[in-house]
């Protein structure tokens, strides 16, 4: 039972499309890091404690709006903020002003506090997003939005039941390769538009880029790196191993997740597991529609080498600029 | 051992409003129309299926098989197509003019998609889809127990089944594929919705209609009370669709041509609406067996005087004028009456109702229905 | 097993949202036990969401339909119907779809008659020119409550004791797109291919007005509240319904659910295996619902909201639309 600390900011800059370039609001690691989307990885295990903060920020360009974390699929958060307090942790709450909610969690005003520390106890292993709670529907998709990923205890000591998997031992969860992917979608003339404070007109929502991790094909295939979209999400795999793909939809749209002509096993919805000591009720897709928060995990073991493409089987979703092939795709690559 | 031969060509769409669409699709023979969609396929499990696939357009094709795994051509796993670094199709394809062969073995019995894997999101919405049926290995359509659709003891035993593949169609691309003018896809506005490539009320036409030559798959399901039928959903299109049937649920027993069982434990369950989304395929079995009512056990109510209600809609139904099923009661003159036997009409249809227009224009779209007989001919309800 | 016996009539209204604006819609009116001299002075009071249609399992229920006509449409002489979406064996008579059997003209009732078998959450919508009736407001909820409430004296989803509740909410999902209702109101055809919505809805209100009380003066035709108010550790059961024409992805923060039911039917095998599952994420298609229970958690406020994040606004303006409130108050 450790407690994983993670010092965040909120940072404005600039984000590489595959044809240009244009503004975003991302997480940053405190004091060094530069604005990224998703935001930086929290990785934690079952028990843990989580100390979460947001911190105001000197060092990069502000938003210029109140910030806030939002941890869907988590309970019993607390949080406490410096100066203004509470000082002492209390649990979350929507704010309000005028008697109707602005936020849906405790928020910080950089103008006011220095930080605002949101904590939970990490109780179930999974994937989940931590996002925005202010004025989501803009900074959510400006890029505001992040992962957790919560391991069970033993998931990396060999000869443990847990050793690499998901949820556990009799989880179905056991992998070789394992791939987060967040999915999403980007309106490019919203991100050149967006005024801080400022509320934009949700109704001319019009997402035209379509991505994996931040990113659009063919960035997609590209590595890990430094840059503000730092996550690839090529998988390099060989025959018979089992791969694990998380897929997570922290766009406003509905996506399916079509898996490289490979039929994969969900093994868990939400981060709930499908397969218990009492049910087995995990079941077999060639792809996966997912509504906006929703994530599945899915295993599959390639049995053939070669290059494969897993992507939106919506396909005005492979494009970028209308031209195909873009958008919302990657690759996995299986060797013998 | 199954060799199933497919021409992509070119040809029209119509549509009950009168329009004409030039679209995409696949032929079963040289000479033949293109179809929308193309040729089901019905291959037995364990057979093995070769793939011809010979392309008279002016761009490459392919066929990608989702749900289908170890596809080969020449020997070979199929493999994605570049062309100076670019991806042009995610399988092996065939250039214009020339003709490209896939193998593979139906390894599970279930409903799949099979679509082009080159230039995506066009290729697709200008009608380059079909279905596959692939029939357990067991399979026997003259035995109960093995007339089913993933194998005795599957508890997916039917007496009729029938395919309905959804689509959507934007007749600004057609169009612009047409005269060859660029498209943005961002632009993409569906206007009509298509079930088995026909819009409603083409779709309760039969199979084979002499002015629908490049859509010859009716929607129109028809059994009689009490029977299973099996009704296999197909999401070809890029939207979701809400599809509902009236009169009763669908049992969900398999999706993307997996049986929802795990060893003894099932998993199959009864919805109202089942969400059908892009790319998916649904194995349901309806049944319906009515609330007992005939003329000897009548209805609690007394039927009003029909000259004082509104019949059908402008001066047609479907209904027979009675409620009892096989009963013909007296429709109010001047409303034609497409009812011949008494039977019973239950509306399936998305429930995203802008679908079941043509055009904005109801009743239209991604609509059919189901017609109860009293009796029907054995024959109806094959899939071949 | 009850007779009950509903007269609901179908007429128009106007509901008003938080921008200040309000809208013409179609609707159905409770006019049961009006006498008939004074059924008229509903005119024009349809309410969005219609009446709650509430019923036990094996109650024989005769609901007739009234068409009162449309005051603020006199030109337009629409035939409506019931619809009871789901109803398991329905014969065409009474399954509301004019194309397949009878629809009712202005100044006429017909009577459609259910005996409902198995309980859960339904839906009813006039099937009249559906994608218009539907979108000018014609739907209501339907709830068919199961025998083992009366057995046991508790509440239930179903016939089965793990779906038990202490307090349940509905949560009606609906867009709305002004345009139509616009031109529906000023005799004008619109292209339903072009559906845009503006404004999205929980029990046809749009947050803030999501968490005033049930029949509030200034919503005189928006009486459903969707408000859910708990006890620590009480059970409590949301019925979801879609009656809109898009998905919807709905959230509680920080309260995972259990969903036990769906198109009212048990989550349950076909050998009786128990399928019931938890999710952190609601997503629900038109035309379909959802049963979830959750337990309420520790003393506090828990924001309800779409994820799709773009609905959580007034005509583009956040926060407002798609949005309500789980309020957790402390036990007795
Ligand atoms: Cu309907
Ligand atoms: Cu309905």
């Amino acid at each position: 039972m450790a407690t994983v600390i993670k010092n965040l900011q909120v940072a404005a800059g600039s984000l590489s499309l595959p044809d240009k370039t244009i503004p975003f609001w991302g997480f940053a690691n405190a004091f060094f890091g530069s604005p990224q989307t998703p935001g930086p990885l929290i990785e934690a295990t079952v028990g843990d404690r989580l100390t979460i903060r947001l911190i105001h920020n000197n060092s990069f360009a502000r938003i210029g709006e109140p910030i806030s974390i939002i941890f869907p699929g988590q309970e019993n958060v607390m949080v406490r903020k410096i100066p203004s307090g509470p000082l002492i942790p209390q649990p979350v709450q929507p704010q309000y002003a005028g008697g109707k909610m602005i936020s849906l969690t405790n928020y910080l005003d950089e103008n006011v506090d220095w930080l605002i520390e949101y904590s939970f106890t990490a109780t179930k292993p999974g994937i989940y997003l931590y996002e925005s709670g202010t004025n989501p529907e803009k900074q959510i998709q400006m890029g505001v939005y992040g992962v957790i990923v919560i391991r069970p205890s033993g998931y990396n000591t060999p000869d443990h039941p847990n050793y690499k998997t998901a949820y556990g031992a009799g989880t179905g969860s056991d992998y070789d390769v394992e791939r987060i992917l967040v999915i999403g979608e980007i309106d490019s003339i919203m991100h050149n538009d967006v005024e801080p404070g400022v509320y934009y007109d949700m109704l001319k929502f019009k997402p035209d880029y379509w991505v994996i991790n931040g990113r659009s094909f063919p960035d997609t295939l590209a590595g890990d790196n430094n840059t503000s979209q730092p996550y690839g999400s090529k998988i390099s795999c060989k025959v018979g191993q089992r791969v694990l793909l998380r897929v997570i939809n922290a766009g406003f749209q509905n996506h399916t997740f079509y898996l490289g002509g490979f039929v994969g096993r969900v093994v868990a919805a939400d981060s709930f597991p499908l397969m218990t000591p009492t049910l087995d009720a995990t079941y077999e897709k060639t792809g996966v529609t997912l509504g906006s928060g929703q994530s599945f995990d899915i295993v599959f073991t390639p049995t053939t080498p070669g290059d494969f493409y897993l992507y939106d089987r919506e396909y005005h979703h492979l494009v970028n600029n209308n031209q195909f092939p873009g958008g919302m795709m990657t690759k996995i690559e299986v060797t013998t | 051992m199954s060799l199933i031969n497919l021409w992509v060509k070119d040809g029209y769409l119509s549509t009950p409003d009168g329009n004409s669409i030039y679209f995409w699709g696949f032929s079963k023979s040289e000479n033949g129309p293109a179809q929308l969609p193309g040729p089901h396929m019905v291959v037995t499990q364990g057979e093995t299926v070769t793939v011809n696939l010979y392309n008279t357009l002016s761009e490459p094709v392919s066929i990608s098989f989702p749900g289908q795994t170890g596809v080969t051509v020449e020997g070979q796993p199929v493999q994605p197509q570049y062309s100076a670094g670019r991806l042009v199709s995610f399988v092996n394809h065939a250039e214009p003019g020339d003709m490209v062969s896939y193998t593979f073995t139906a390894t599970h019995p279930g409903t799949f998609i099979y679509e082009s894997g080159t230039n995506p999101h066009v290729q697709i919405p200008m009608g380059l889809y079909g279905g596959m049926v692939v029939r357990p290995a067991d399979y026997d359509p003259n035995v109960k127990e093995y007339k089913t659709a993933y194998g005795t003891g599957t508890d997916t035993e039917f007496d009729r089944e029938y395919l309905l593949i959804m689509g959507e169609i934007d007749p600004d691309l057609h169009q612009a594929v047409e005269e060859g003018r660029s498209y943005l896809i961002s632009k993409y506005m569906p206007r009509y919705w298509t079930l088995n490539g026909r819009c409603a009320p083409d779709t309760m036409l039969m199979d084979n209609m002499d002015h629908l030559p490049h859509q010859p798959y009716s929607s129109m399901i028809m059994a009689q009370p009490g029977e299973k039928v099996l009704i296999r959903y197909i999401g070809a299109g890029i939207g979701n669709h809400s599809l509902h049937p009236h009169g009763n649920h669908t049992r969900i027993v398999g999706m993307d041509g997996r049986l929802l069982r795990n060893g003894n434990v099932d998993l199959s369950y009864k919805r109202f609406t089942v969400l059908v989304g892009p790319g998916q395929t649904y194995d349901q079995i309806y049944q319906w067996d009515g609330l007992g009512y005939t003329p000897e056990n009548p209805i609690p109510i007394t039927l009003p005087n029909l000259r004082n209600m509104g019949i059908g809609n402008v001066g047609w139904t479907m209904w027979s004028g009675s409620p009892y099923l096989g009963v013909k009661g007296d429709i109010p003159k001047g409303v034609t009456s497409f009812n011949e036997f008494g039977e019973y009409y239950f509306m399936l249809h998305s429930h995203k109702e802008p679908q079941i227009t043509n055009w904005g224009e109801f009743p239209g779209g991604m609509m059919t229905m189901i017609a109860i007989y009293p009796s029907l001919s054995p024959d109806v309800g094959i899939l071949t | 097993m009850a007779i009950i016996e509903k007269r609901f009539g179908a007429t128009d209204g106007w509901v008003n949202m938080p921008d200040g604006t309000s809208h013409y819609t179609f609707g159905f009116v409770d006019i049961t036990g009006i006498p008939e001299k004074q059924i008229f002075e509903y005119r024009g009071k349809a309410t969005l969401l219609a009446p709650l249609l509430e019923v036990y399992q094996g109650d024989e229920v005769y609901l007739t339909l009234t068409n009162l006509g449309l005051p603020s449409r006199p030109d337009l002489d629409d035939t409506h119907t019931i619809h009871w979406h789901g109803f398991p064996n329905q014969i065409p008579l009474w399954d509301g779809v004019p194309e397949a059997s009878i629809s009712v003209p202005v100044g006429r009732d017909f009577t459609y008659y259910y005996k409902p078998l198995d309980p859960g959450t339904y839906m009813y919508h006039c099937h009249f020119e559906p994608v218009e009736h539907i979108q000018m407001g014609m739907v209501g909820p339907l709830i068919v409550r199961p025998q083992l409430e009366k057995d046991l004296g508790r509440k239930f989803a179903y016939n089965d004791e793990s779906t038990e509740f202490e307090r349940e909410v509905l949560i009606f999902l609906t867009e709305l797109d002004a345009e139509p209702h616009y031109l529906v109101a000023n005799v004008q055809e619109f292209d339903w291919t072009e559906y845009s919505p503006e404004y999205w809805l929980i029990s046809g209100r749009s947050y803030p007005d999501t968490v005033k009380p049930g029949n509030e003066p200034t919503l005189p035709l928006q009486p459903f509240s969707s408000l859910i108010e708990a006890c620590e550790g009480e059970k409590v059961l949301l019925r979801f319904i879609n009656l809109g024409f898009q998905e919807h992805s709905i959230q509680i923060l920080g309260v995972p659910f259990k969903v036990v039911g769906q198109d009212a039917q048990q989550l349950r095998g076909y050998h009786g295996e128990d399928i019931s599952y938890w999710r952190n994420t609601l997503y629900i298609g038109a035309g379909q619902t959802v049963d979830a229970i959750f337990t309420a958690p520790r003393l506090g406020i828990y924001p309800l909201y779409s994820r799709n994040h773009h609905k959580n606004t007034i005509a583009g303006i956040s926060f407002g639309g798609m949005i309500t409130e789980v309020r957790v108050l402390p036990a007795p």
